[in-house]
């Protein structure tokens, strides 16, 4: 099916079994995705990471998930056996993690790890593998790649680890990139580089792209459209692609009010206040 | 400080050399090192050495005390002690490191996949372990070789079959610790499968701490491997092995000390110097004492 969605989520719900009761972490989520720019919101514990990990089959043994539907690209997911997972990640969807450094093994070198995912996914051999990671490398801007694929992750910063690991992301062409808190480990200046070099690969490449994020005000102008994420629903949908946002939801609101601006210098910062309808 | 690597291989070979001269600096691994590494090529270089032939049957020669012409003295039979000690330590040092060799591989891989996969794959594979546990090491050890019969392989697989469950404690600690570690979310997340998770990302980060659980194992597995031999379930007689060589003088300990006593010190030693190079070795890898 061409013209099916990338990602086609209809009623998802998570639960995660605790000893003393099972604890929901998505409930009733629906979204459908094409070739476009999405980001999720919400606070730690919303469910945002949650409902990623499910569309790549990567949650714990203890998570249940339901749902009306969950399909990519009209592949239904639910109860994917594991052969079949592992054919799709990586190679149709691929995630970045959070912390670029502890992305990679420690112990093998990047130019092993790149190989690893190039020759499994594009049955290259070694030696193309090697000079396609190279170009991979030089594409996220890392200069002198070759020197770079012989170093191991301890021994890259943080920006030049989180460019390698989307370059390896990418080495699989995959047609959906999650990008899960990809910038919440590095510093401010280097975030906006790396959304940004994400932006542009996704738009070069046509790919699918879910930006996971606790930052509304960074992510808005990288995303088409911004899903606000609360206890495990979606409270409100907002346009994105400008700095300017009008949020109609109180929490979405009390979001943007948290975030420090030049204004706000030196006074205390207003704490969400919670209003218990927002569960229901 | 080094001089800079020009290409990966010889940056391996610097690292080498450097984890060398950390193991060599402390006095510990010097004599850790001196005494493995000795008795290691004196076990190597024994039959090219111009030794008295070990079976050689003097009656004219019995019980001799240790002198110029016998270092080590004689035995009952008028055998010369340094040939048969040094030729001794040759079954002994193969029979420990194979088992060592057997059991390390074995206990890291079933660690590694119980901690890796948890769940039943874990409370299987960690209650066998635990069973194994359970029993003393040298009465298990003895049970086996004594059920398969005497015989160097018999000895090797005993100890072996016994061994592993430390390894195994181990490797699943470090690898349940490491289990839900990013790097190992992303491998999946890229089409990593199982196998390729453990054998990829997992077994080489509890390859050290085997290793150094391996040179440490190895002074006590000397210890089994010569008691076994000891009670006479290793090598048959007359070939010369050091716990038989200490079983073989203790008729005589009050008149001819030196045929159990000599044998047993090379066994101290050889115990020892696996102990000292473990400790050092650990010192080395544990992150506290960087």
């Amino acid at each position: 099916m061409p013209d099916a969605p990338l990602l086609d989520i209809a009623d998802l719900h998570i639960n995660f079994a605790t000893p003393a009761s099972p604890v929901a972490a998505v409930r009733g989520l629906s979204l459908t995705l094409g070739q476009e720019r999405l980001a999720i919101v919400g606070e730690s514990g919303s469910g945002k990471s949650a409902t990623m990990r499910a569309a790549l089959g990567l949650l714990p043994a203890t998570a249940s998930v339901k749902a009306q539907r969950l399909a990519f690209r009209g592949q239904n997911l639910l109860g994917l056996a594991p052969k079949r997972w592992r054919t799709l990640r990586g190679r149709h969807i691929a995630m970045v993690v959070q912390d670029p450094r502890q992305g990679f093994t420690p112990v093998h070198s990047l130019g092993a790890q790149m190989i690893e995912m190039l020759v499994r996914h594009r049955a290259l051999t070694r030696r193309a593998a090697w000079r396609e990671a190279e170009a991979m490398l030089a594409e996220v801007q890392i200069r002198d790649p070759s020197q770079v694929l012989r170093q191991y992750p301890h021994e890259l910063s943080g920006g030049m680890a989180q460019r390698a690991m989307i370059a390896m992301m990418l080495a699989g062409e995959p047609a959906l990139l999650i990008a899960d808190e990809a910038t919440s480990a590095l510093d401010v200046v280097v975030q906006q580089q790396i959304l940004a070099l994400i932006d542009t690969q996704v738009r070069r490449r046509g790919m699918g792209l879910i930006l996971i994020s606790h930052q509304l005000d960074l992510v808005a102008r990288f995303a088409d459209r911004i899903l606000v994420m609360y206890a495990g629903r979606v409270v409100e949908e907002l346009r994105g692609g400008t700095a300017a946002l009008q949020p109609v939801h109180p929490y979405t609101i009390g979001l943007l009010h948290c975030r420090p601006t030049p204004a706000s210098f030196g006074r205390a910062l207003p704490v969400l206040t919670r209003d218990p309808a927002w569960l229901a | 400080m080094m001089s800079m690597a020009t290409s990966p291989a010889k940056a391996r070979l610097s690292a080498i050399l450097l984890g060398l001269r950390q193991l060599c600096a402390s006095v510990v691994g010097q004599l850790g090192c001196a005494l493995v590494g000795g008795s290691c090529l004196l076990a190597l270089l024994a039959p090219f050495l111009p030794l008295a032939d070990p079976n050689a049957q003097s009656l004219t020669a019995r019980l001799l005390a240790p002198s110029v012409g016998h270092w080590f003295g004689t035995d009952a039979f008028g055998r010369d002690m340094l040939s048969r000690v040094l030729l001794g330590l040759r079954p002994t040092l193969f029979m420990a490191l194979a088992s060592v060799g057997l059991s390390a591989p074995v206990g890291l891989v079933i660690g590694a996949t119980s901690g890796l996969f948890g769940g039943t794959t874990q409370r299987l594979l960690m209650g066998l372990t635990d069973v194994f546990m359970a029993f003393p090491r040298l009465i298990l050890s003895l049970c086996a070789a004594a059920t398969l019969g005497a015989g160097v392989g018999t000895v090797i697989f005993a100890v072996a079959a016994t061994g592993w469950p430390p390894y195994a404690r181990l490797a699943r600690a470090e690898a349940t610790s490491l289990r839900g570690s990013e790097f190992l979310l992303a491998a999946e997340g890229l089409g990593s499968s199982r196998l390729g998770m453990l054998w990829r990302h997992m077994l080489p980060l509890c390859l050290p701490s085997a290793i150094v659980r391996a040179a440490l194992d190895a002074a006590s597995v000397i210890l089994i491997v010569a008691g076994l031999s000891f009670l006479g379930l290793g090598v048959p007689p007359p070939a010369p092995e050091l716990g038989a060589l200490v079983a073989a003088g203790r008729d005589a300990i009050f008149d001819a000390w030196w045929i159990s006593a000599l044998p047993g010190a090379a066994i101290l030693l050889l115990s020892l110097g696996f102990n000292l190079l473990g400790d050092a070795m650990r010192d080395l890898v544990d992150p506290r004492t960087g």
